[in-house]
């Protein structure tokens, strides 16, 4: 989609602004400038073409590099208790847990917001969640979040935002499928699954 | 009974559609008079099966008749008639049916406003908005249907999201929608244009009031949707690049870069086949964003209970639309040669400049929204894109786009020079930079580079659209509509920038646990918490709080923000308690009891954070008063009067036709 609508528009640059402002350039620009541009005069049109293909491409690969950039430093995966507890999230980066929360887990503190609790999958794989902040409306034991956060040092998980569903009848689809027994989870998640089963 | 008119309508509607969809497109290729005036009345028609179905379902809603599913699955008797009414397009099969309404609002209204079109461009259009309502009238009676009866009849039903039970929420559908089905118009004219092989100034002039009255919507409609996220979430935030608040997003972003090539393609007949592609992605990515938040792919707050096979039904539909008018776009764009020329330093170019950040920006977005759901789809793991992508990549785009705003508009059509555009608006320059400077330093708490730069963007944008305005040396009363239009929507957007950027900086944000009588400081005011007590609503119960604020000894206000439960099988709702105003916002919202009369209590700051929705507004006027222009009736009027022209017309396009075909 990027890449037809840039070609268009560099359609639209190519035919009107060399076929027929060249004159005024010639007029307009200093001697430099103008002997770079008598270079260009003469060229052929498709050599015209393929110098603003080089450009698109040129721009489109920037664009993209700093789009990856931006999603690189950006993205955090869903992990499930399970893979936590297997030692395979990342440490020093931000990434999302999903699971139930167990019940009688929710522990507060009498003076602070500070407060804890823990996902699990049910299958036995926990762990714990700090949070200082209010939680969503709809969080209660026995039902399924999804904490966004990083562990510290200590190894301990702090969350930095705790999503709850949205809807009284609904699980998110992605907690449940990371939840599922049955998994469809590759990489190294199926095989540490299928390990545990055995 | 009344359902089952309802249901009949839309068997006939969708009958109506076929014939719509059929005839008069054949008739416009093989130049048969008869066929081509059957244009409007099938369109007229469709529309008031339409408002006959959704009438019925209403009356079933008013009439709480729990016979029927989805009446039962969205209202109860205890609602207040208000909500049982925005209750018809609550959920999946009622907002359905109001879309389709909407598309034979839409089609009814050209068909009403269309004197100044040919008859064969007329029925080419009603045609294509007749094929767009078979899609989906099919996808309702087959997947979703509204009037499906159930047995045994249940006493009472079950209510409405209680999130959707708030006067804001009632009329933001149906906004957003008359916005995303507006566009289905720029879309059809886009494809009658490709299908008669002619896009002259006349064209543009017929697209530009319609584009520009679905991009008013679709404003409004964006913008009551964040207000309302921001007071009815409890979060207070106004926009979380949510994946369904960008496939509203999207759209507009290029439904603006279409109005503004669309200006090209009047004016100077250039950026042609361009304006073609942009109307066709404006309405394909409204059709995404109905299939992102129908299909259920989507983790989001709007992201319904679903169902595969309608998301299924969505995407071959938006591939069948995408595809095709993009097959015919590769067929017959060569054809639409742009005889416009211009030089690197003209209006083209400035406008050139906005489409080109524009259509960056969208594809960001979609990149952003989309790339988790291919991860997900390759099996590659579940990832979520957080909001500092979305800002990285939009704050450079945005500020190329905002500098262009204020150039362009002083730049002359065709050609123009440095030197003569800069002699105009340098002091505006100096001035913005100087405001953005100060306002930071004079009445903010510290000095914050980013809320500098969009003060001083936000000015310039402004500064340069008033200046316009007084260029003119005209009476201000004699103006056109449209440069009004354009200064008003300029300067919205100005506001709303100022806006985003004052409020991200400077907003001050603190969860903390409050007792009954305690006081908590914060950003000069200080708030007594008073306790919670239980207040009765119509069909709820809430614990509401009292929190007293003072400033300096002095009241300011007292709020008091609710936790309201709807009954059993519902999810509480934050009510949060905000004392608004032009300079600050302040905004409470109740966490949950702590034992021992604590509560967890949300305290916001948020300087000038209404102006995000006030900026919105202009948007909005500035749009309406440029679709009303006088210029575009008076086109109509000349057009009308010599009849003969209309008919060799027909000739040249069944001629073309002709050609296309051997």
């Amino acid at each position: 989609m990027v890449f037809d609508g840039d070609g268009v528009i560099f359609n639209a640059i190519r035919t009107h602004r060399f076929e027929d402002s060249t004159p005024a350039l010639d007029q307009k620009y200093s001697a430099t400038e103008a002997s770079e541009k008598r270079e260009l005069i003469p060229m052929k049109a498709r050599n015209k073409r393929i110098i603003f293909i080089l450009l698109g491409l040129c721009a489109v690969g920037a664009a993209s590099a700093m789009i990856t950039k931006a999603m690189q430093s950006n993205l955090a995966y869903l992990y499930a208790p399970e893979s936590v507890m297997a030692g395979e999230v990342p440490k020093d980066r931000v990434v999302r847990l999903g699971g139930l929360v167990k019940k009688g887990s929710l522990q507060r503190s009498d003076t602070t917001l500070d407060l804890s609790f823990i996902l699990t999958d049910n299958r036995g794989h926990e762990v714990t969640i700090n949070y200082d902040k209010i939680l969503p409306d709809l969080f209660k034991e026995e039902q399924s979040a999804v904490v966004k956060g990083r562990f510290d040092a200590n190894n301990r998980f702090m969350a930095e935002e705790v999503l709850a569903k949205h809807d009284a009848e609904y699980m998110p689809p992605e907690v449940e499928d990371v939840l599922a027994k049955e998994h469809s989870y590759p990489g190294k998640l199926k095989k540490t699954t299928e390990a545990i089963e055995k | 009974m009344i359902p089952e008119i309802g249901h009949f309508a839309l068997v006939l509607a969708l009958v109506v559609a076929v014939v719509q969809s059929i005839f008069p497109m054949i008739g416009a290729a093989t130049n048969n008079a008869q066929w081509i005036a059957m244009a409007k009345p099938t369109a007229r028609a469709q529309f008031v099966l339409l408002a006959v179905s959704f009438a019925c379902l209403m009356a079933a809603f008013l009439e709480s008749d729990f016979s029927v599913l989805y009446v039962a699955n969205n209202s109860n008797t205890l609602m207040p008639t208000i909500y049982k009414v925005s209750a018809v397009w609550g959920a999946h099969e009622g907002s359905l049916l109001l879309w389709v309404l909407i598309l034979s609002v839409w089609a009814w209204l050209v068909s009403v406003f269309s004197k100044g079109i040919s008859p064969v461009m007329l029925a080419r259009v009603l045609s294509v908005m007749g094929m767009i309502g078979v899609g989906f009238l099919l996808f309702m009676l087959l997947t979703s249907n509204p009037f499906e009866r159930q047995f045994p009849i249940p006493l009472q039903g079950r209510t409405l999201n209680p999130l959707l039970q708030d006067p804001g929420l009632a009329i933001h559908p149906p906004m957003l929608y008359m916005g995303y089905v507006g566009f289905s118009v720029a879309f059809a004219f886009a494809i009658a244009a490709m299908l008669g092989g002619k896009l002259d100034a006349a064209w543009a002039r017929w697209a530009r009031p319609w584009t520009n009255v679905a991009w008013v919507f679709l404003t409004i409609g964006i913008a009551l949707g964040s207000w309302w996220a921001y007071y009815e979430l409890g979060w207070g935030g106004w926009w979380f690049w949510d994946p369904v608040e960008n496939a509203s997003l999207m759209p507009w972003l290029v439904g603006t870069a279409l109005i503004h090539s669309l200006a090209v393609a009047e004016k100077r007949a250039a950026f042609k086949s361009w304006t073609i592609l942009l109307a066709i992605f404006a309405f394909s990515l409204s059709l995404l964003g109905t299939f992102l938040v129908r299909s259920g792919v989507l983790t989001s707050v709007h992201a319904f209970a679903s169902d595969p096979e309608r998301g299924l039904f969505i995407l071959i539909f938006l591939v069948l639309v995408v595809g095709s008018s993009l097959v015919l776009y590769a067929i017959r764009a060569p054809k639409l040669r742009s005889t416009g020329t211009f030089t690197v330093i003209s209006r083209e170019m400035g406008l050139l400049v906005n489409n080109v950040a524009l259509i960056a920006m969208t594809a960001t977005v979609l990149l952003g929204t989309l790339y988790p759901l291919f991860i997900d789809a390759l099996g590659l793991g579940k990832i979520s894109v957080g909001p500092p992508y979305f800002n990285t990549i939009s704050i450079p785009l945005g500020l190329v786009l905002f500098s262009a705003m204020g150039f362009g508009l002083f730049l002359r059509w065709k050609k123009d020079t440095k030197e003569r555009v800069f002699s105009k608006v340098r002091w505006v320059l100096l001035f913005a930079l100087l405001i953005g400077f100060l306002v930071p330093i004079l009445f903010m708490t510290h000095f914050d580079w980013k809320a500098a730069l969009g003060v001083a963007l936000a000015s310039w944008v402004s500064l340069t659209a008033l200046l316009w305005v007084q260029e003119q040396g005209r009476s201000p009363f004699k103006l056109p509509l449209s440069m009004w239009g354009a200064a008003i929507a300029h300067i919205g957007m100005a506001v709303t920038v100022a806006g985003i950027s004052l409020t991200s900086a400077y907003s001050t944000e603190k969860d903390v646990r409050l007792e009954r009588g305690q006081e908590y400081q914060m950003s000069g005011y200080s708030f007594l918490f008073n306790g919670v007590k239980e207040v009765k609503g119509p069909n709820y119960i809430a614990q509401q709080g009292e929190v007293v604020v003072t400033r300096d000894g002095l009241n300011v206000t007292t709020l008091r923000p609710e936790k309201r439960n709807y009954g059993p099988g519902t999810m509480p709702m934050t009510e949060a308690g905000i004392d608004g105003g032009l300079l600050r916002d302040l905004f409470i919202a109740l966490g949950e009891p702590l034992g021992k009369d604590a509560w967890s209590v949300r305290l916001y700051h948020k300087p000038v954070v209404s102006w995000i929705w006030i900026g919105s507004a202009l948007m909005g006027l500035g749009g309406l008063l440029a679709a009303f222009d006088k210029r575009y009736r008076r086109v109509r009027r000349r057009i009308i009067e010599p009849k003969v022209a209309n008919q060799p017309e027909i000739g040249e396009a069944s001629t073309k036709a002709g050609e296309a075909i051997a």
